[in-house]
């Protein structure tokens, strides 16, 4: 079975015949819609949001098909598929997580791209630097990545060659003895003398289809992003990457609270981090608030029923700033919520 | 100016043209410079800018053409170069406009003089040399007729009647009348070259079905040496040709078409200069704009649509001057698809019928063209080709208050469109079934004769084999099976740096 037939059934397990089988498109599609980001968050689907951007229908059903083919589901009419008991054992069978396991796309949508194309940017300028040539064509033809790396080299004024090393050993050390494929990536890295590959040829060399390929470069993607932003200090000029306004709200938040963003990222929910962290549920909802705070993208429709968050919104737009006052007026909500919807509220403001 | 060359450009001699040309447009003759494919046009506008002492504007049928030149020209280190066209969006466009001043090269498409706007602005600055690439697009007699050209002759005023160089590779005399006329290019310099490329062998091979087309193709390319390209009209056979010489034992072998990304497009390019390819499948989106001087030989898999396409294709081969080869393979009823083809870019009487029926129920229909592309595409069943040259129609004929019965107008013009291509066809398939000199028959079309004898000229003069394609040993690239070795020889490869 393919890994992305994999990630198809087990998807169709966790919406456990709620949806249609397309609201899984949807989501590895990364659709805005609310209902697929509701699905994201109902479902614990959050990692898989926006992986697979350009899977086309006719793929998804071919999946489908695939997976009916060999019966670990069963059709039951109008895009509604059950997972048969094969199918369960199949999934149980794998202590390992079955996917990529990496894969957080609910966090790095917006990044991964962007990402992408400035480091292969940035390896091919570096590249030639070292190699003193001067005539080339940059491979990303987006001229605020163009200037954003003329930038980052004017700023980071050592010797080429001593930058080329540092960059080397960043890439060298974040690809070591994790559970990647570093060629994945590796190979599609353009230099002077070397040309990288595109993502088709790079899937036929690892012998795999261009789906499959995707998939784990995304991962591998994922996996650099995260490890980056939990250890900045040891990637210097990777870290600079990320150089974003997602990068400014992430260093106005507390070290605490960005280990609490990284767990929610990873699909931990606030009972879990509790245990983990050994924090207190105040704390925790501290660091909830003040990410919804400054992250103005941030979703509190999981920790608020929008309904009441209409209501507390309503009482506050009405000159009622309290707390205690609003909580009377609005006595289904929580003091934490009615923080959290202020605070959202905020943010939203200041954009 | 062959101190420039060097500085600049980082050549050391002009090729055949090139220096006659840049003198001429120098001088601030009019110039009309046919060069063959392959020889460097674009040196002919860019090295006299920088020794005139205004803009030069160059106008350019193909809008990925024009970024290409912009990037070509970043490259040498020229930054005052804007493809000033459609894909801009709104705001560069403004900044562009605001800054026109700025640029020392301006490429446009011929429709961007329609905007009044930009033409005020060119009007604001000093041009001195109006270039005009592919100027074979004004003429009807031309292959590749674009009635948005014929609105050149008309800006001439507001542009301040600077001197213009026009620039063709394969042109016959009936069509360089055309474009003098329509220029206005009184006591024009002309600098015509022949097309003739004499160390491109030309062949023919003749198969009996499809399946044995890709049977002989891939017996071929596995005794072919050096780079090649194979063009394909469709993007599909590429893919699948380019997968059977995979299957077959050929790996260095990419497809290259329309549809690929910018990322996509340079990488293959610059695998295929880096020889890291070896065989290109290609449709015709492929090789503007690529300097590799070391193709061997091009392939075509189907029949071209004209001579002149067939030329600039074939030309991109031998661009060193070593032994080449152009192979054109050739199938029973192989002329249908270019016939098909024909048939879908242009607009037919019926489809025609269906478009005045659309209009005439509706005046204000026609004055609003653009509410209504969807409905038209359905309607007339307009392919895209199609519905750009209607739109094109549309804009000049509303800029005149025409009404939709100015349609009548256009199927005239289709309709000579049309027999002129069914001609055009017509010409390949007789090149493809002579049983005399193939490069006779190609200067003749051109209007040229045979000057100098040719060791391998071509199938009918000397037999089917091939010439001697020597090539050079190529340095390969190591695959390395271990990324570290990779990401090393890419960031800590200290090989390279002498040999800037
Ligand atoms: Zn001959």
């Amino acid at each position: 079975m393919s890994v992305i037939q994999k990630l198809v059934l087990f998807c169709l397990k966790s919406i456990e015949n709620q949806r249609t089988a397309y609201a899984i498109l949807h989501l590895l599609n990364g659709k805005k819609s609310s209902q697929t980001i509701q699905d994201a968050h109902l479902f614990h689907l959050k990692r898989y949001f926006h992986v697979l951007p350009h899977l086309a229908r006719e793929e998804f059903n071919q999946i489908l098909d695939d997976l009916l083919e060999e019966n670990y589901v069963t059709c039951l009419g109008e895009g509604s598929y059950r997972m048969t008991e094969k199918g369960d054992m199949y999934l149980q069978e794998y202590d390992e997580p079955i996917i990529p396991r990496y894969l957080n796309g609910w966090s790095y949508n917006r990044m991964d791209k962007l990402f992408w194309e400035r480091l292969s940017l940035m390896v091919q300028v570096i590249s030639n630097l070292v190699a003193y040539n001067g005539r080339y064509l940059p491979i990303q033809n987006n001229k605020p990545h163009l200037d954003w790396l003329k930038n980052f080299i004017q700023r980071n004024r050592i010797n080429r060659h001593e930058l080329a090393t540092q960059l080397f050993k960043e890439l060298q050390h974040i690809l070591t003895n994790k559970k990647i494929d570093p060629l994945i990536l590796i190979l599609r890295l353009t230099g002077s003398n070397r040309i990288g590959l595109t993502q088709q040829q790079a899937a036929e060399q690892l012998q795999m289809s261009v789906l499959t390929y995707q998939l784990h470069f995304i991962n591998v993607i994922h996996m650099i992003l995260t490890e980056v932003k939990e250890n900045n200090t040891s990637y210097p000029l990777l870290e600079q990457i990320l150089e974003t306004e997602e990068k400014n709200e992430w260093l106005q938040l507390t070290q605490s609270t960005r280990k609490t963003a990284i767990y929610l990222n990873q699909g931990y929910d606030i009972e879990d981090i509790i245990k983990i962290r050994k924090l207190k549920q105040g704390t925790i909802e501290d660091h909830i608030v003040e990410l919804a705070i400054v992250d103005s993208s941030f979703n509190i429709d999981i920790y608020v029923p929008p309904e009441v968050q209409r209501n507390i919104i309503k009482t506050s737009t009405n000159g009622i700033k309290q707390l205690k006052y609003i909580r009377q007026l609005v006595p289904e909500a929580s003091y934490f919520q009615i923080r959290l919807v202020l605070a959202k509220q905020k943010s939203a403001v200041s954009v | 100016m062959k101190q420039l060359l060097r500085e600049k450009f980082g050549y050391t001699s002009f090729r055949d043209g090139q220096e006659e040309t840049i003198k001429a447009v120098v001088a601030g003759k009019h110039t009309l410079a046919m060069l063959p494919t392959g020889s460097g046009k674009s040196l002919c506008y860019q090295l006299p800018t920088f020794m005139l002492p205004g803009t030069t504007l160059i106008i350019s049928p193909l809008l990925s053409l024009m970024q290409d030149q912009v990037d070509q020209l970043l490259l040498i280190g020229e930054k005052r170069a804007i493809a000033f066209n459609s894909f801009l969006n709104y705001q560069k466009k403004m900044y562009a406009l605001k800054n026109l001043h700025q640029y020392k090269f301006i490429f446009t498409s011929p429709e961007m003089l329609q905007s009044k706007l930009f033409m005020e602005k060119l009007s604001e600055l000093n041009i001195t040399l109006l270039v005009v690439d592919e100027a074979h697009c004004i003429s009807q007699w031309g292959h590749d007729f674009r009635p948005d050209y014929l609105a050149i002759g008309s800006v001439m005023k507001e542009l301040g009647h600077p001197p213009i160089l026009a620039l063709t590779a394969t042109a016959t005399d009936k069509v360089k009348q055309d474009i003098k006329k329509s220029l206005n290019m009184q006591n024009s310099m002309d600098i015509l070259y022949s097309v003739d490329r004499p160390n491109i062998s030309l062949h023919v091979e003749k198969v009996e079905s499809y399946q044995e087309k890709i049977d002989v193709l891939i017996k071929k390319i596995r005794a072919l040496h050096g780079p090649g390209i194979i063009y394909f009209s469709s993007k599909k056979t590429a893919e699948v040709c380019a997968q059977s010489l995979k299957e077959n034992g050929i790996k260095r072998v990419s497809i290259y078409h329309g549809g690929l990304n910018h990322e996509e497009r340079i990488l293959i390019q610059q695998q295929y200069i880096h020889n890291q390819l070896d065989v290109i499948c290609a449709t015709s989106a492929f090789g503007m704009g690529i300097n590799k001087e070391n193709i061997r030989y091009v392939i075509h898999f189907h029949m071209p649509m004209n001579m002149e396409s067939y030329l600039q294709e074939i030309g991109r081969a031998g661009r060193d001057g070593k032994p080449s080869l152009a192979l054109l393979l050739y199938a029973p009823f192989d002329e249908q698809l270019p016939m098909q083809l024909v048939e879908s870019e242009l607009i037919n009487d019926s489809q025609m019928e269906n478009l005045k029926r659309f209009f005439l129920t509706d005046s204000l229909r026609w004055w609003e063209l653009e509410k209504y592309e969807e409905d038209i595409t359905v309607i007339a069943n307009l392919s895209e080709t199609s519905m750009r040259i209607l739109k094109d129609f549309h804009r000049h004929a509303i800029l005149d208050y025409k009404e939709a019965t100015s349609l009548d107008e256009l199927k005239v013009i289709m309709n000579k469109q049309f027999q002129l291509k069914l001609e055009a066809i017509q010409t390949v398939y007789q090149y493809i079934h002579s049983s005399t000199c193939r490069r006779e028959k190609i200067l003749h079309y051109f209007g040229e004769l045979p000057t100098i004898n040719i060791g391998d000229c071509c199938d009918h003069c000397n037999g089917s084999n091939y010439p001697d394609l020597q090539t050079e040993e190529l340095e390969i690239i190591p695959l390395y099976e271990n990324w570290e070795e990779i990401l090393k020889d890419i960031l800590l490869s200290e090989t390279s740096k002498n040999e800037e």
